[in-house]
């Protein structure tokens, strides 16, 4: 039987590249999670921005595979290596996707608005000087800027024009992000959110955020920003009530990344 | 890069109101056959510009969709056979995608277009790349740090 996910020994790599780490695992974990809802969802385009070694695009399209054939992928980094590097991990694997080299998503911004149905996102989170930030190669892997958010505050809106009406948005965040301010800023759009995946690791605690568009949504967060300032406190706290029964162990499927 | 994706692009240069459909230059077309898929193909019927997809698919030597389509044409597998193979199984390999408005090239190298800009041609560019890593991303940076400050780290 094939893996569900990309198999470690077949991603490809390159010095100037970053391999699949703690943060790509649980994009991975909350992929498969979310797998049965994934294949309800029957989405037509799924995006990946920032691909990397092509290890989540890749896993996506095998955890698609078998139940939806006709899925269109198009990842993008703006590392030139990355992509290669991608295309080597797809072609390891037998699936496909169009590849850009792109600055998030630049040249798709008119024709692909509203059609993604999923997309999936690992930013460069880590809180940098703002002066790294964008900088060639490897570092564009991590250089966050402040509180490691300028990126992800210049993909949000991105993300949210190229989204369909039914789209969902994976996003990576490290805990100094403010990942409640990123929920109560998606909020704003229309946006609800969830916890799909929470993990500690020695270095990192990241959350694994899943959002969609949803119209009582954004009645809450005008209310919620007027009568209540500890807002991002509170959405936070609805969503970490979720997590216990989310929670996602890395033990259970760490046979098939290897 | 298939044609589906061709169709998605436009050029966002600054100043550039019209960028859309980028004129191909193919030095290079390969054909890779895939599972053809009605549903998505009704699907996306709705939102491909079919114009440019007949006059890039003539560009890549693909001569055989029709001038005008309409919806009721999806019924027929002859039709859905030409649109998929157009959309999905034809991949310009080496060459180029080319504004327009102010013919700038951007370069399709192994089936990878380059859409990314010059300075003085946007507004605003940042980078993004992904994360993940033989070491976690916040690691990587500790180490930096620690290397710039290890005089310190071990006093």
């Amino acid at each position: 039987m094939s893996s569900k996910t990309a198999q470690i020994r077949l991603v490809s790599s390159h010095p100037e590249v970053y391999e699949p780490c703690d943060d790509s695992f649980a994009l991975v974990d909350a992929l498969l999670a979310d797998r049965a809802h994934l294949l309800e969802h029957h989405p037509s385009i799924c995006m990946e921005v920032g691909c990397g070694s092509g290890y989540v695009i890749t896993s996506l399209a095998l955890i698609l595979r078998q139940e939806a054939p006709g899925v269109h992928y198009i990842a993008t980094d703006i590392n030139p290596h990355a992509m290669r590097v991608t295309r080597e991990t797809l072609e390891a694997h037998e699936v496909n996707a169009d590849l850009i080299i792109a600055d998030i998503a630049s040249g798709l911004d008119k024709r692909l608005k509203g059609l993604v149905d999923v997309m999936v996102v690992n930013p460069p989170y880590v809180p940098t000087p703002e002066d790294e930030v964008g900088s060639e190669g490897i570092a564009s892997a991590w250089a966050g800027g402040e509180n490691g958010r300028s990126v992800i505050d210049r993909i949000l809106p991105i993300a949210v024009n190229l989204l369909s009406e039914k789209g969902w948005l994976y996003l990576v965040t490290l805990t100094a992000n403010n990942p409640s301010e990123i929920c109560l800023q998606m909020r704003k759009k229309g946006y609800a959110a969830r916890i799909v995946v929470q993990r500690s690791t020695d270095e990192e605690s990241l959350h694994i955020i899943k959002f969609w568009r949803d119209i009582d949504t954004q009645v809450d967060a005008k209310e919620m920003v007027t009568v209540n300032k500890s807002a991002p406190a509170r959405v936070m706290e609805s969503l970490l009530t979720e997590v216990p029964r989310l929670l996602f162990r890395r033990s259970s499927n760490s046979n098939s990344t290897g | 890069m298939r044609l589906i994706t061709h169709n998605m692009l436009s050029s966002n240069i600054k100043g550039v109101t019209n960028g859309f459909p980028l004129r191909i230059e193919a030095e290079k077309v390969v054909e890779k056959p895939v599972e053809i898929d009605p549903k998505f193909l009704k699907n996306m019927f709705v939102k491909i510009d079919w114009k440019a997809l007949v006059d890039a698919s003539r560009i890549m030597g693909y001569a055989d969709l029709p001038d005008e389509a309409n919806p009721s044409m999806l019924e027929l597998d002859e039709f859905l056979q030409k649109f998929h193979h157009a959309l999905l199984e034809l991949h310009l390999e080496e060459g180029a995608l080319v504004c327009p408005q102010t013919d700038r090239r951007f370069p399709v190298i192994k089936g990878i277009p380059n859409m990314l800009l010059h300075e003085d041609e946007l507004f605003l560019q940042r980078g993004v790349s992904h994360g993940g890593g033989g070491t976690p991303k916040t690691q990587s940076r500790t180490f930096k740090y620690l290397d710039l400050n290890t005089s310190l780290s071990c006093a």
